[in-house]
């Protein structure tokens, strides 16, 4: 390989980085530039010590949407979401043509008879983490984040009404 | 034959002095060369001083770098996000063009050094931008992103440093994308699973490596890997052949596949023309297959003895490939698990030390006997060098 060919790879090497982790984290912050959600979780992990520093949650919606899915249904399975007292649930499984305000899409596979919201685990420091294991879930326990095209992206995980993404 | 400073010769200028009086025995350096290359070599060697203070100075560097670690560990959540990130992109980038700059200078190992590092800083990266925002996704697809970048770093380099890294992530992404498909258990609830997915993957890479002689960094990375990965099936073989199993292929396209690998790989090795590496070639095939589909109808005497007398003949044409490529480690490594096999078999079958002790004496009586014959007669064939 001659130099100017090795030198063409190193320099796409430098415009990979800015392009695919500057986009990465530019599409990230859009998506939660939106209208600041609530959703309810409920038991959890507190921590899976495999995946570092990781709190584990299920959504509320999760169960809801797995009661409403039909069976062999269209996939991606899309859901509607309203607002009951301050926090969202699943409301009801959107057919192909249908559509509300609040759209939930699950990421699971086709083959797949459960749902995945692609929200299940939230970064919390180390100190924090040991105070988070002995709270149980609760009206005060949620997840808030945006909904952009039908995907969660997560901000900040609230525990007995203490956000864990803010300083301690 | 000592130092300034009165200490017993190294052992590295041991071996020169021994080199240089056996060139100048067979005449091929005079005594005015040999005292030239030994001035040379003594102008050139390090001084005691310099070494203490450059492991001193690796020593505290390296104490810095994990003490700045450390403290940025301790204060993780109080650091901002954006710093976070735009301090690991800065990095990165500045890792590339200090490479750039290395590399229009001609040091070579320092810009590789610095990719390799890059490659490192990449897959943290990833992680930083999942914890950043909280995402979570399937493993595999992080590392095969890495694996894209590493793969293109390794592709400007002569070496086999950043090849070695690149096919390690392509390889783990795959794993990691087999266990994420739940296929690793079902291919590993199949006894023949250790045995058709490493040596499936092994032989690929083989082939590979044989193919990409244009870049010698891959041409010399992929053999070793897939050496590895067929050696992994090797002695999963060696298990299969110790005790009767079914002989029913459970996983029949794989090893389908597996067979169809081995057949273009004997075909490579016939190509070669190399009889050894041909011969060592079928027999690995033989054991390996046939450990894939080991009968039971096959007495659990027969089937030891049968997978015994493979096992030594693979490692003797291995051992005879190696010393014709020039390797006297792996000359020695084959043989050295024949012995270790021979052992295996008088405790698996005689279970009983003393008798173990009594047949390994004659056991080894008869392979002294097997290499003294194989010395003379190398001694007698060979023509003896012309005189000068």
């Amino acid at each position: 390989m001659s130099p100017s060919a090795r030198r063409a790879l190193l320099l796409a090497l430098v415009a990979a980085d800015l392009l695919v982790f500057g986009g990465w984290i530019g599409v990230e912050q859009f998506a939660r530039k939106g209208a600041q959600l609530r959703l309810p979780v409920e038991g959890y992990d507190p921590r899976d010590l495999l995946s570092g520093h990781y709190v584990r949650f299920r959504l509320v919606a999760v169960r809801e949407a797995e009661a409403l899915l039909p069976p062999g249904g269209p996939r991606p399975a899309r859901f509607c979401l309203e607002d009951r007292g301050g926090l969202l649930h699943v409301s009801r499984h959107l057919g192909d043509g249908e559509d509300c305000k609040l759209v939930l899409t699950s990421t699971a596979p086709a083959a797949s008879r459960g749902v995945d919201f692609g929200v299940d685990r939230f970064y919390v420091d180390e100190r924090k983490a040991a105070s988070v294991a002995s709270v149980a879930a609760g009206p005060q326990t949620y997840v808030v984040g945006a909904i952009a095209a039908g995907r969660l992206a997560i901000v900040d995980l609230v525990v007995n009404g203490r956000s864990l993404a803010r300083g301690p | 034959m000592h130092d300034l400073i009165g200490c017993p010769a190294s052992v590295g200028r041991v071996k020169l002095e021994k080199k240089l009086e056996a060139w100048r025995a067979a005449g091929l350096l005079t005594e005015a060369q040999a005292a030239a290359i030994r001035a040379h070599e003594q102008a050139h060697q390090g001084h005691a001083g310099r070494w203490v203070a450059s492991g001193l100075g690796a020593v505290g560097g390296l104490a810095i770098v994990i003490g700045i670690i450390s403290i940025i560990s301790a204060n993780w959540s109080e650091i901002p996000a954006a710093l976070k990130i735009g301090a690991l992109l800065a990095t990165m980038i500045g890792a590339l063009v200090l490479a750039l700059r290395f590399a229009a200078q001609g040091r070579t190992l320092v810009r590789d050094l610095l990719l390799l590092g890059h490659d490192g800083l990449v897959l943290a990266m990833i992680g930083l931008v999942a914890q950043t925002f909280h995402l979570h996704g399937a493993p595999w697809r992080g590392l095969a992103l890495a694996a894209v970048f590493a793969v293109v770093a390794a592709a400007q380099s002569e070496g086999a440093l950043l090849s070695h890294v690149a096919i390690g992530y392509v390889l783990g992404s795959f794993w990691m994308f087999l266990d994420h498909a739940d296929l690793l258990r079902r291919y590993f609830a199949s006894e023949q699973g250790f045995i058709v997915l490493p040596g499936s993957v092994g032989l690929v890479l083989l082939l590979a490596g044989g193919r990409l002689r244009g870049h010698a960094g891959a041409a010399a990375a992929l053999p070793k890997w897939g050496a590895a990965l067929v050696s992994v099936a090797v002695f999963a073989a060696a298990w299969r052949w110790s005790e009767p199993h079914s002989g029913r292929a459970a996983l029949p396209t794989l090893f389908a596949l597996l067979a169809a690998l081995t057949a273009l790989y004997l075909v490579e090795l016939a190509l070669s023309r190399r009889r050894a590496r041909i011969v060592a070639g079928a027999l690995v095939a033989a054991f390996v297959l046939g450990g894939a589909i080991v009968s039971r109808s096959l007495g659990e005497g027969t089937l030891r003895v049968t997978g015994f007398v493979l096992f030594c003949a693979m490692c003797g044409a291995l051992a005879m490939a190696a010393a014709e490529a020039g390797s006297r480690r792996l000359t020695n490594l084959f043989t050295l698990l024949i012995a270790a096999r021979i052992l295996v078999l008088y405790l698996e079958l005689v279970r009983n030390l003393m008798t173990t002790g009594f047949g390994l004496i004659l056991t080894g009586l008869v392979f002294c006997a097997v290499a003294y014959g194989w010395w003379r007669l190398r001694a007698v064939v060979a023509p003896a060098p012309e005189p000068r």
